[in-house]
């Protein structure tokens, strides 16, 4: 049994320490906005924070969260009011929206430590894959939600 | 036009019983419903609270379709979008695509073809709504009334009633076979940009695409297909396996075999520790060199079948001393779908429900009913959003593994590839090799042309019917001929067959066959030492549709203004999916082949633009897919196996990598076709991004990708 707190709640997941933190949040908590891509932390799909880190989950094994902060996509707001998630919206971000849970929570990782980016910022910290294509999209959303 | 679709008022009644899983806009179940919706036709059903539901036959992948059929039809019907709701189709004859008659999501065609059906089943919908009050009316008449906001009003009186009151009525009158559409044109939801439907669902999470859906019971496999095409399992020993924490199982699937377990990681791991020897078939010893050997000897063969003849070209290329001849070449390419090939299946005596994100519906009815030997009415497909499709869902090898592994499991299965999976069991858009020859006037204009084009097939795997030898429309497509006056043409085509196999992949041979010919097209203009632009414009004198894409495409990528050292445009025009097209390209070159995007301008005229923010959200996108597909993308084999297994050996590009400008204009040239905008996005980017290499460097880059020839994008 492996504690750690997920969306602010403390839970106790019963699978092996080795299991990734990924197959853990989608299958022993049920929460599937948090996608696998890879397995190989290439894609970035799985993102969520750890302790307030961007983390790609599909590689991070469940025991190395033991105890520590979790957000996932569900988490970020109840009601889809975080700046960027209202940005993603105004912007039309999404296309087929695989990608955009991840690419969500590595923005937001990026706010939390730099409000207001510039596309350089943007550039370096942005390393998800979105096969549809809709960078140009999230980078402004990005501005947008940070009030640039 | 495409001959509307006759809905056939007892067929879908038929389709009414059958179970429909709606996947609701939210990702959270639908509301209850205070009673059942009336039906009033295949595609439409109004709720007494004045709900209207519009069926969807097509599939989200990611082209917004949920969002703009469903408002065609709303437009036409008078609808108040607020209250406006989709559900998922049965997979039913009602709801196949009119023009092949088979239930699918592809080749650019949703729109194309189901515009008109939407606009009927509206229209249809409108006019028993309006008989119906009209019935409530003493001495009013239908020509006095209209339909708005989810109302019938009665001009000459304002009366109105709701379509909630009178669906009812509405559906026990003779369906409207033959509706006439609105002429009063002042669409609400037509010609502008509405907010996507799914996108709020797809920034929190809840949006359900096939990995997420759940079913009570349900458990997960994981497949180890064999590592060589053709191959098979020799032996497998389910005891290695046995006693593992949430094991239920190891059982055979087609070309492989599957672990079955409580959860995904434990049948993952439990399928690495089991035991299994694979077996090669008779045709697993290939490898890049031996296709290109046998793509080689084709094109040098004489076995070709003639796909398009104008005038006489072999007979004026032959005669002409001067006439110039290029060889130009494509890689195999993977789908790689952001979500990996999925499904869930429960099988059992009552029936076998099939939850896959696929593009294939009627396809995965057929497999579902095949492998369960049940009749089509047991047989039930419910599909979810796609995370990502690209061709590759159409084919129902994935789904085959969940109904084979419920079957045998006795449990509602969900089978989960990995990306390594995925990647070495694709269906892989076939490498091409083409061979393009000119004869030209003393302008250097083409006169005649002819081409050569070796491709194993796309359409096979996908076509509801047999392919006759050395034909394949989605192979042949983009060399069929051009928009350029070029009075003689020919096309030869010749499908060997590969022991990979190959299917349609996003842009079709669109892709392949317009980077050969708008390279060759530009090659001729350099010969003829003539400005690319200027020599396309030559070309399409007589065209004025054409004429306006490729002029504002010269116009918005500043194509006369000009450039530091180092940089160059490059330009490509065509017509793809029936969609008139030019892209332009900037781009700087150093020294060390590596290239920094500069601006990339798309023109795209599909006839008529029905949501300008979603066309422009396909366009865009489009531009990024193809700058991966010219830069990055190929799939090599060895060994009868795709040597290429994740994204580090078959890359995207990245968002550092993009064009800082990206520019997309839309134009409504009034043809008498419509076209498809999914698919055109990319389709020029390769000859553009070619031919710009080519005026930054003087390198003329006649096969893909890019990356081939020692050029990268720049990184950070």
């Amino acid at each position: 049994m492996i504690s750690l707190y997920v969306n602010g709640h403390p839970v106790e997941i019963d699978a092996p320490a080795d299991t990734p933190l990924l197959w853990a949040i989608r299958d022993h908590l049920g929460m599937t906005g948090t996608k696998f891509g890879c397995g190989a932390a290439l894609c970035g799909a799985c993102t969520v924070h750890v302790n307030g880190q961007a983390t790609r989950s599909c590689s991070m094994p469940l025991g190395s969260a033991a105890g520590k902060k979790v957000t996932t996509i569900e988490g970020l707001s109840s009601d889809r009011s975080h700046p960027l998630q209202k940005a993603w919206i105004a912007e039309q971000v999404p296309q087929c929206g695989y990608c955009q849970s991840g690419m969500i929570m590595a923005a937001a990782a990026l706010l939390a430590e730099t409000p207001h980016p510039t596309d350089a910022d943007i550039d370096a910290s942005m390393t998800n894959i979105c096969r549809c294509g809709t960078y140009a999209r999230v980078r402004k959303a990005i501005h947008t939600a940070a009030g640039n | 036009m495409r001959d509307h679709t006759t809905i056939d008022r007892r067929s879908f009644l038929s389709g009414v019983g059958a179970l429909v899983v709606g996947i609701s806009w939210t990702g959270k179940p639908g509301r209850a419903q205070s009673s059942a919706p009336s039906r009033l036709t295949a595609w439409v059903s109004i709720s007494t609270d004045n709900r209207v539901t519009v069926r969807l036959s097509q599939s989200e992948i990611g082209q917004g379709i949920t969002t703009t059929l469903p408002a065609i039809l709303a437009d036409e019907l008078g609808a108040d979008w607020s209250r406006v709701e989709t559900e998922n189709s049965p997979v039913e004859k009602e709801y196949q695509n009119p023009r092949i008659h088979w239930m699918f999501t592809g080749n650019s065609e949703s729109i194309q073809t189901f515009s008109d059906v939407m606009r009927q089943a509206g229209a249809a919908a409108r006019e028993m709504l309006i008989a119906a009050a009209v019935a409530r009316w003493p001495n009013a008449k239908s020509g006095d009334c209209f339909t708005q906001d989810n109302k019938v009003v009665h001009r000459p009186s304002k009366r109105s009633l709701g379509f909630g009151e009178l669906a009812e009525a509405a559906s026990r009158l003779p369906l409207s076979e033959h509706p006439k559409l609105r002429v009063d044109t002042n669409p609400s939801l037509i010609g502008r940009s509405i907010p996507r439907r799914d996108i709020p669902s797809k920034t929190d999470g809840a949006a359900v695409f096939g990995i997420d859906f759940k079913v009570p019971g349900m458990v997960y496999a994981a497949v180890r297909q064999a590592p060589m095409f053709g191959g098979s399992v020799d032996t497998f020993d389910a005891a290695s396996i046995a006693g593992r924490p949430g094991v239920i199982g190891a059982f055979p699937i087609p070309n492989g075999v599957a672990v079955v377990a409580e959860h995904f990681w434990q049948a993952k791991t439990a399928l690495e520790a089991l035991q299994v020897s694979f077996k090669a078939g008779p045709d697993s010893a290939f490898d890049s060199a031996s296709i290109e050997n046998q793509y080689r000897s084709a094109l040098a063969g004489v076995s070709w079948g003639a796909i398009f003849t104008k005038g006489d070209a072999p007979k004026m290329v032959a005669g002409d001393r001067e006439a110039i001849t290029r060889e130009y070449s494509s890689p195999f390419q993977a789908h790689a779908t952001m979500e990996p090939m999925n499904c869930t299946a429960s099988v059992t005596k009552d029936g076998c429900d099939i939850w896959a994100p696929t593009q294939g519906q009627e396809l995965t009815k057929i497999i579902g009913g095949a492998l369960t030997k049940l009749p089509p009415e047991k047989v039930r497909v419910h599909w979810t959003f796609s995370g990502g499709g690209f061709g590759r869902r159409l084919l129902a090898d994935f789904v085959a593994q969940a109904v084979i592994l419920s079957k045998q499991s006795g449990r509602p299965v969900k089978v989960i590839w990995t990306r390594e999976e995925d990647m070495t069991h694709d269906f892989y858009r076939p490498a091409t090799l083409t061979k393009l020859s000119a004869s030209r006037g003393t302008d250097g204009r083409p006169t005649a042309i002819t081409a050569r084009l070796v491709s194993s097939t796309q359409l096979r795997p996908v076509s509801p019917g047999p392919l006759p030898a050395n034909v394949d429309p989605r192979c042949t497509e983009g060399l069929e001929g051009s928009r350029y006056s070029i009075d003689n043409f020919r096309l030869d085509y010749n499908r060997p067959e590969l022991a990979a196999p190959t299917s349609v992949l996003r842009t079709t041979g669109f892709g392949p066959n317009i980077f050969a010919f708008e390279s060759f097209i530009d090659e001729l203009a350099h010969e003829a030492r003539q400005d690319p632009y200027k020599f396309r414009r030559a070309l399409l004198l007589h065209d004025p549709r054409g004429l306006k894409v490729l002029d504002l495409a010269a116009e918005k990528s500043g194509w006369s203004k000009s450039l530091p050292k180092g940089a160059g445009r490059g330009m490509a025009f065509y017509e793809a999916f029936d969609t008139i097209m030019a892209q332009v390209v900037e781009l700087m070159v150093d020294k060390e082949k590596s290239v920094k995007l500069r601006k990339i301008v798309t023109v795209a005229d599909p006839g008529k633009i029905f949501d300008p923010g979603i066309a422009t959200s396909n366009l865009e996108g489009g531009v990024v897919w193809g700058l991966t597909s010219a830069m990055k993308s190929e799939i090599t084999f060895a060994k009868g196996a795709a040597v290429q297994t994740n994204f580090d050996g078959y890359d995207m590009v990245h968002m550092w990598e993009t064009a800082p400008v990206v520019e997309t204009y839309l134009l409504n040239g009034e043809g008498n076709k419509l076209g498809g905008l999914g698919e055109v996005g990319p389709t020029g980017i390769p000859p553009a991004f070619a031919n710009a290499i080519f005026a930054a460097t003087g390198e003329r880059l006649r096969s893909l990708p890019l990356s081939r020839h020692g050029y990268s994008f720049a990184q950070i």
